[in-house]
């Protein structure tokens, strides 16, 4: 199977899935399935869902492949998908912290949000923990970016079509992201030294 | 040049998408400690974002596929449902149209009907015309001319 669909380009193979080609499809999953799921990983820092969500990813895919245009590249077009499945994903999180904290406060009136200080050292945490942390904490938009550009290695007009904006946007979020992620890490001045 | 400005150039400069200005932004990264920390953050990224990835189970194909069937089974039944009623209240409709279409045809044969046998009948307009106050002659030639009509 994988051989026949080697040779055919990847407008044939797109073709063929469209018209309810099985093991077309099935090739286009396989092909993308590990892309998806670590471009879902870094956005949303989960490894628990991320099968669900790469799962979430191809059925919508399926389900719209009849109005792919061949006008884009397909991984763009998955990408697309998948950026947006993973918004949609930080948004419901993002209420069901907002309902959980709310039902604490209003549970226990004098509970606040603890503020202890914790003296943090390279030697104390991991590096690479670190920076993970950082990058969890940038705004989904800036996050989805910069990922997009260091872990995909994609061009800035590449990550404007996945995110549905200008090019000057994306440079702008990328910029940001980076300045935001080097005033977090100057607690941990060996990092950047 | 104000220096956020060339921080963006910077950060253009580090993902390789700077086309002018090169020489400049590499002579300004080696005196500026804030600039330099920007492309330390890209390799520190870069790595880190690329050491961690995973796997997905070799099996998420078959069970995509099963699902996305499953959910065609079902949609194909709700097609049928939805297809069958559209098709009845279409031919409801249909069904209304030609009755009543029917209905009005005949209403107007039915008056087309009584315009001629009122136009057919000289002795009735006669009759109205004059009020009911007929003399002999127009007795009689009613009389003749209903008798040729016959």
């Amino acid at each position: 199977m994988k051989e026949k669909f080697e040779t055919l380009d990847e407008v044939e193979i797109i073709q063929l899935a469209k018209d309810g080609d099985e093991k077309a499809f099935e090739f286009i999953v396989k092909k993308y399935q590990n892309r998806v799921a670590n471009l879902i990983f870094k956005i949303i820092g989960d490894a628990s869902i991320v099968e669900d969500l790469t799962q979430e990813v191809f059925l919508r895919m399926i389900e719209s492949l009849k109005e792919y245009r061949f006008g884009s590249a397909l991984y763009t077009w998955i990408y697309r998908i998948t950026v947006n499945i993973c918004i949609d994903e930080i948004r419901r999180r993002k209420r069901l912290r907002a309902y959980s904290l709310s039902d604490v406060l209003s549970q226990n009136p004098k509970a606040e949000p603890s503020h202890s200080h914790v003296e943090k050292t390279v030697e104390q945490r991991e590096m690479r923990e670190i920076i993970e942390e950082a990058i969890s904490k940038l705004p989904p938009e800036y996050k989805t970016a910069l990922i997009l550009r260091e872990f995909e290695d994609l061009p800035y007009d590449e990550i404007a079509k996945i995110l549905k904006t200008r090019i000057g946007t994306v440079k702008s979020r990328i910029f940001r992201a980076r300045k935001l992620l080097a005033e977090h890490l100057k607690e941990y001045k060996d990092l950047l030294k | 040049m104000r220096h956020a400005k060339i921080q963006k150039l910077v950060s253009e400069y580090i993902d390789g998408e700077l086309k002018n200005n090169i020489e400049l932004i590499e002579r300004h990264i080696k005196t500026c400690d804030e600039c330099k920390q920007l492309v330390k953050v890209h390799y520190l990224v870069n790595e880190t974002l690329k050491e961690n990835t995973i796997e997905v189970s070799p099996y998420l194909s078959t069970r995509i596929q099963a699902i996305f069937k499953e959910q065609k089974s079902q949609q194909n039944l709700w097609d049928y449902i939805i297809g069958f009623s559209r098709e009845l209240v279409i031919a409801l409709i249909l069904i209304f149209l030609v009755l009543t279409s029917i209905r009005l045809i005949s209403k107007e044969t039915s008056v087309k009907i009584d315009e001629a046998i009122l136009n057919e009948m000289p002795s009735v307009q006669k009759v109205i015309s004059t009020g009911g106050d007929l003399t002999k002659d127009d007795v009689l030639e009613l009389t003749l001319s209903n008798g040729e009509k016959k």
